[in-house]
């Protein structure tokens, strides 16, 4: 790859995931399946008089699709969620309360029981409830992951373009690799303390105390990489293809839906079924299994399945709606970018939901 | 001009025009960078973070404007201050820095040599000859007097003209 594509891959990521400008309703489209009903409910029920309201709602019903919820009054899935989004971090529990803490990125410890969080120049451990533990000064910190047992775990983290690692007590920072690209870092559900990174035109997998177990060159600009629960696959995703990785690092397959752009992906937990979100000519789709379940108009954010693997959240910014999606159900909630108290509410950003036990 | 719809169209969510907008200008953002800096990686960055800035300020651009002269102010500026901030590096740093390779390629005559320029005038002679602005377009693009501007192109000149001797 060329200084000049490596580089267009980096813009265009930057182009897609900046706020979108006001634009106009889309059009209200009936399409054959149950899951473009699901977008015309959940995008034109408030452009529609109350008896066509009424009629769509009835429709929507009988093929399983309900109406936009105006708030988030519980999580589907139970359990409870991370919102991240430009204004901040919100902890969203089970019912619904939700509230903010004051971090610009923030994830679950392995059990749920506390988050490590960024703010500034800050990485930052914490209870729920907002109680610090530790603190850590580190330039720019980005994309904490944490993971390990009750009593031994490891926060990995970049900073200044480069890899670290955290005891989970704050202890023993030190950096683990130089220059890496920036791509969360993606812990082994199979090894204890060793991480998946990126590095140009590679994927590497490395022990906290810095042993190299693989490296593997992959032929795509990553930015995400995807673990499967029991850490036999590895999904190194790009904007446009992704690369199935075993647990030694060799490549099993791709994905690579021609035409399709800002490709997200997840492993449905406890399987090896993928959830492929990205966009396709005018429109977004999610397929999992390879089994389309939702299509929409506009941009997808993310997407997260719960801790059980029954619900799969996207969000959709274009939309400013959340989808929770189980088999041909889904549930959209309105109103995120208002309830996540965006500086801006007419263009909402992408929110990230991240859901633990 | 063709140029003026690639941004319009960028603006209005199209990302095959940005990328038609960005391969147009790729190559002259690049050369410019690696011209100044000496430094292939450095140049990549500085040009990507150029582009980044764009995409960033895209809504907020004036389409009567030419876009590469705005581009080329962010690279060459941000060119030089990676060159000076390497210079303070490399007194405690210089082992590391012996040891990697210039990255201009060979046979590129006078410009295999700028790199023997200060930053300040590697910045002049490459706006004016390899990207070709006038004197008064570098001096607006620099925040420099023109009789500033003058004086770095002769004496960046006169001393190329002293290492080919």
């Amino acid at each position: 790859m060329t200084p000049e594509d490596r580089a267009w891959e980096v813009v265009r990521r930057a182009y897609l995931e900046r706020s979108p400008r006001p634009r106009a309703r889309p059009g209200n489209r009936l399409l054959p399946t149950a899951a473009a009903l699901a977008v015309v409910a959940a995008v034109a029920l408030a452009a529609l008089s109350p008896p066509g309201r009424a009629v769509f709602e009835r429709v929507g019903r009988a093929v399983g699709v309900e109406p936009a919820a105006t708030e988030l009054f519980s999580l589907p899935g139970g359990g409870r969620l991370l919102a991240v989004a430009h204004g901040g971090v919100w902890l969203v529990e089970a019912d619904g309360a939700k509230r903010r803490l004051a971090y610009d990125d923030a994830e679950w410890s392995p059990h749920g029981l506390y988050v490590v969080a960024t703010r500034g120049d800050e990485l930052v451990a914490a209870d729920p409830h907002g109680r610090v533990h530790w603190t850590l000064a580190r330039p720019r910190p980005r994309w904490p992951r944490w993971e390990g047992t009750y009593v031994d775990t490891r926060i990995a983290y970049l900073s200044a373009g480069d890899l670290r690692v955290v005891a989970g007590d704050g202890t023993g920072d030190h950096l683990l690799a130089a220059h890496v690209l920036p791509v969360p870092p993606a812990w082994d559900p199979a090894r204890l303390h060793t991480v998946a990174y990126a590095v140009a035109g590679a994927v590497v997998l490395r022990t906290a105390d810095g042993r190299l177990v693989w490296r593997r060159r992959v032929r795509v600009v990553p930015h995400a990489l995807e673990w499967s629960s029991d850490g036999r696959r590895l999904a190194v995703v790009g904007a446009r293809r992704i690369e199935i990785l075993d647990g030694a690092g060799r490549t099993l397959g791709v994905v690579a839906p021609p035409g399709a752009a800002g490709l997200d992906a997840a492993f449905r937990p406890g399987t090896h079924i993928l959830a492929v979100a990205g966009r396709l000519g005018g429109q977004s789709e999610v397929r999992v299994g390879g089994r389309l379940v939702f299509a929409g108009p506009g941009v997808f954010g993310g997407i997260a399945w719960s801790p059980g693997g029954g619900w799969l959240l996207v969000t959709w910014p274009t939309a400013n709606q959340w989808l929770f999606l189980h088999g041909a159900r889904v549930h959209a909630v309105g109103n995120i970018a208002h309830q996540f108290a965006q500086t801006d509410a007419r263009t909402p950003a992408q929110i990230d939901g991240r859901w633990s036990q | 001009m063709a140029e003026r719809a690639w941004i319009k169209a960028a603006q209005n969510g199209s990302v095959d025009d940005l990328e038609r907008l960005f391969r147009a200008h790729w190559p002259r953002a690049y050369r410019a960078a690696l011209l100044v800096t000496n430094d292939a990686a450095a140049s990549e960055d500085i040009a990507q973070e150029a582009f980044l800035a764009a995409v960033r300020n895209l809504d907020r651009f004036d389409r009567r404007r030419p876009f590469a002269p705005w581009l080329h102010r962010i690279v060459v500026n941000r060119a030089i201050d990676w060159t000076r901030a390497r210079r303070l590096r490399a007194e405690v740093e210089l082992g590391e820095h012996v040891a990697s390779a210039p990255d201009v390629e060979p046979g590129d005559g006078t410009f295999a040599r700028i790199g023997e320029l200060s930053p300040e005038h590697r910045a002049v002679v490459v706006l004016r000859y390899v990207l070709e602005y006038t004197p008064g377009e570098i001096a607006k693009l620099l925040d420099l007097p023109r009789g500033t501007v003058n004086s770095r192109l002769r004496r960046g000149l006169d001393r190329l003209r002293e290492l080919e001797a």
